[in-house]
């Protein structure tokens, strides 16, 4: 086995794990809103009539409930991010029920 | 060596991942001018009548913010930094959430308009006229199928004994004028 990439292994693996480890045990809490935004987002995903209809907004949904899921040292920070989860996935889910109305609106003018 | 390199990979792309958690780039002021930004936009969508709620947070954390941010001494770590930025991108938040439903809401009531009437789901209206236009021409017609008609006052006097079951609805504004 080559030894440089062994070494390499071992700091990766070892950055790795004291950064999890810093996360873990500075006491940080995770909002209890954290779940049920997290539950609304793949409800969302799941519906195959709105899934893909506003990918953008799904997207920044997407990343603010992963943030959200992450615990923080401040609670006051937890309940901000679970704010703006909650907002981002009611507009993905706003837009892509304005786009199902714009397509039926189409489908209504005709050709 | 090649699953070592992978898992190297991994650990890597873990850890950088990991530290995504401590970072928070964006200051207060440029989070109050997205907000600001984000309100501009409802506003012109005149998304305060579709979303009062959405609207009325975004101004009040808005304003709340500016407030913070007109407070904040030269210390880098004074929280009204923190706060001012948190409250900026909430109203930011709520200023695109009621965009969006006003979008939703609006083009909902066009493609309602549009739609032909649920309580007449019966053929004869659309059998002889456009369905849209006159929606109360359909009232004199029903009992005289042949093209010219023996009363020939269909606004003023649309006799109550004539009229069949299907349109008790649009009856009375028809009268009425």
């Amino acid at each position: 086995m080559n030894r440089p990439i062994r070494s390499l292994l071992r700091v990766g693996v070892l950055l790795s794990l004291t950064t999890l480890a810093s996360c873990l045990f500075h006491g940080s809490v995770k909002d209890p809103g954290a779940d049920k935004v997290s539950a609304e987002l793949s409800q969302l995903q799941a519906d195959p009539q709105l899934a893909s209809r506003a990918p953008v907004a799904l997207k920044e949904a997407q990343d603010a409930v992963a943030a959200a899921q992450v615990a923080q040292k401040d609670p006051a920070e937890s309940a901000h991010l679970v704010y703006l989860a909650d907002r981002k996935v009611q507009t993905a889910r706003a837009l892509a029920e304005a786009r199902v109305a714009e397509d039926q609106l189409k489908a209504l003018q005709g050709p | 060596m090649k699953t070592h390199r992978a898992v190297l990979r991994l650990s890597a792309i873990a850890g950088l991942a990991l530290c995504g958690c401590a970072t928070t780039p964006k200051t207060a002021t440029e989070a109050i001018r997205n907000a600001s930004n984000a309100v501009i936009n409802a506003e012109d969508a005149r998304a305060a009548d579709y979303a009062a709620a959405e609207m009325r947070s975004a101004h009040e954390k808005l304003n709340a913010a500016r407030a913070l941010a007109a407070q904040i001494t030269t210390d880098p770590n004074d929280p009204n930094r923190t706060k001012a930025r948190w409250l900026a991108e909430e109203a930011a938040a709520d200023a695109e959430l009621a965009d969006a439903k006003a979008r939703k809401v609006r083009t909902q009531s066009v493609v309602r308009s549009l739609q032909p009437a649920p309580s007449a789901p019966i053929m004869p209206p659309a059998a002889d006229l456009p369905v849209a236009p006159p929606p109360s021409v359909d009232l004199p017609v029903p009992d005289a199928p042949a093209p010219a008609p023996e009363v020939p006052a269909p606004e003023s006097a649309p006799v109550p004994a004539a009229p069949t079951p299907d349109a008790p609805a649009a009856a009375p504004p028809a009268t009425g004028v």
